[in-house]
């Protein structure tokens, strides 16, 4: 079937009204990122129990996940914010089973998307907090520096003279602050980071 | 200007590593002051800054589309997260197939899952169970004692209800088309209205490329969204007939249903001239092509509305009540 002939927002209107076949494509067109990010962020034993249970959460709420994606914006994006919170949700339920408290907490959450996460300004606004964290564990000169560069819009020459650095030096430890920076931010965003080599 | 560090240490060709990380950090430091849809040149200026494939001036440009506009932090983020995924494993075939099987209602053989004693009673499938009797009984119950608060509000709903029980569950929203006297009402200098009560959030805009601003008394007069045309020309084929449309359907147009409550009773307006935009039909035997549509609703409900209630004139046979007007975006 061919598989790319349709857009996303075709494409989720045709599964949400139940068309035949529309869920296969669907399927066919985003499992593979839905695994992965399910990969990135679950134990590698539990990830197919995951997967499988993000499907059947997903046809079991007759896809309201997808019914609330917002049109115009990035269902690549959505559906990663949205599998990000299953997988703490399914942690979180099994946690709960475990302590013997009950499962009620596998039923109450999964899968129901809050309202930041469903705009393109509550994707930025979440990736900006993870990015805030990271920058948070930098040294004072690092989150100094990546705080000039990015917040202030120093140039790179006012950056030399407040560092005391001459430009290379200055382009070699933003480079490495920034570095820093992303492998705080790897920990934290796993799934927009290829793979630990 | 900002030459940044992503030049790399002497090179001005970044390093691929290096690369990554200029558009990923020009993202999360994006400022939102553009909430504009790529242009096909952009975009393609986003892809290769991500891709590693710019330097020097053009790199540095692409960096500041990055951090200025919205819609391309976007593009950033999702570039990643499929490249990511496309360099992943693909799902193994047997949980594929047992998947689809499960979803497309064929018997297969359910995969073991591991579950903690004393847990195992209470599955998904038995809780959802339950729990859709339980809603389908109170949702009945509310049906039949109060059918007027139906949301065509006349109590057809309830009646279809008993007819139909597998529809009891399926609000609707009324449609109508209507044509606009003065269009000039449609541009205003400001897009932006003050409310007198809280209700509608911006976070579940249709489509945020207008972003509003985020305080509780200020609320965008319109919103940007866009269609796929075949879904516009069923909406307004059932706007001429009279027929309401299931609310779920309508949420491409007035976003999430957190923001739309079919039980305010308002209906959907379409503008006539919207029927401009519409593709012809497509002769027998020529494959149909996807077109989208650019729309523009702006939302009635709200003072002050008044000079643009006035001027449009509703089609319908029976009194309605304007909650959005759809129009062609300019």
């Amino acid at each position: 079937m061919a598989n790319d002939d349709i857009s996303d927002i075709e494409l989720v209107d045709l599964v949400v009204r139940g068309h035949p076949g529309a869920f296969r494509r669907f399927y066919q067109r985003h499992s593979q990122l839905i695994y992965g990010c399910i990969r990135k962020r679950a134990n590698a034993a539990d990830v197919d129990d995951v997967f499988q249970a993000f499907f059947e959460r997903l046809t079991a709420k007759d896809y309201r996940p997808l019914r609330l994606w917002q049109r115009g914006t990035s269902l690549p994006v959505y559906l990663a914010k949205v599998v990000r919170n299953f997988v703490v949700d399914f942690y979180r339920a099994k946690k709960s089973r475990e302590d013997a408290i009950g499962g009620a907490a596998e039923i109450d959450a999964l899968l129901d998307p809050q309202d930041e996460t469903i705009s393109l300004k509550g994707h930025l606004n979440e990736l900006r907090r993870l990015g805030i964290e990271a920058w948070a564990e930098l040294d004072r000169r690092d989150r100094a520096m990546v705080c000039d560069r990015f917040h202030k819009d120093r140039t790179n020459d006012e950056m030399a003279e407040r560092f005391q650095l001459t430009p290379g030096a200055l382009r070699t430890a933003l480079s490495r602050a920034q570095a820093r920076l992303l492998a705080g931010l790897r920990t934290l965003a796993p799934e927009f980071f290829p793979d630990s080599v | 200007m900002n030459n940044g560090p992503s030049g790399g240490e002497e090179d001005d060709m970044p390093s691929r590593r290096e690369a990554d990380g200029a558009s990923l950090i020009a993202a999360l430091f994006n400022r939102r002051r553009q909430w504009l849809p790529l242009s096909s040149d952009q975009t393609k200026i986003v892809d290769e800054f991500d891709a590693g494939q710019l330097a020097g001036e053009a790199a540095a440009a692409a960096e500041r589309l990055v951090r200025e506009n919205a819609f391309a932090a976007e593009r950033v983020m999702e570039r990643r997260l499929v490249q990511q995924a496309e360099r992943g494993r693909a799902p193994p075939r047997a949980l594929t197939e047992r998947i689809l099987a499960e979803a497309e209602g064929v018997p297969a053989r359910r995969a073991p899952r591991k579950r903690a004693f004393g847990a195992a009673w209470l599955s998904w499938k038995v809780a959802g169970v339950a729990v859709v009797s339980v809603a389908a009984l109170v949702l009945g119950g509310e049906l039949l004692l109060n059918p007027m608060r139906g949301p065509s509000g006349i109590g057809r709903d309830a009646q279809q209800a008993n007819d139909n029980p597998t529809d009891a569950a399926v609000p609707s929203v009324q449609v109508a088309m209507a044509t606009i006297a003065n269009r000039d009402l449609l541009v205003e200098p400001s897009d932006m209205k003050l409310r007198a009560d809280p209700g509608r959030s911006s976070a579940g805009n249709a489509n945020p490329r207008k972003e509003p601003r985020t305080t509780e008394s200020v609320v965008p007069r319109f919103y940007d969204i866009e269609v796929p045309s075949d879904l516009l020309a069923g909406w307004m084929a059932q706007a001429r007939n009279g027929s309401p449309i299931p609310s779920a359907e309508l949420e491409p147009l007035v976003g999430g249903v957190q923001t739309f409550n079919s039980s305010q009773n308002v209906a959907i307006l379409f503008d006539e001239a919207l029927q401009t935009r519409l593709p012809q039909p497509t002769p027998p035997g020529v494959t149909k092509q996807a077109s989208v549509i650019q729309l523009r609703v702006y939302d009635l409900r709200q003072q002050p509305a008044d000079d643009l209630l006035k001027a449009i004139t509703i089609k319908a046979p029976q009194q309605l009540a304007p909650g959005y007007f759809a129009t062609l975006r300019p």
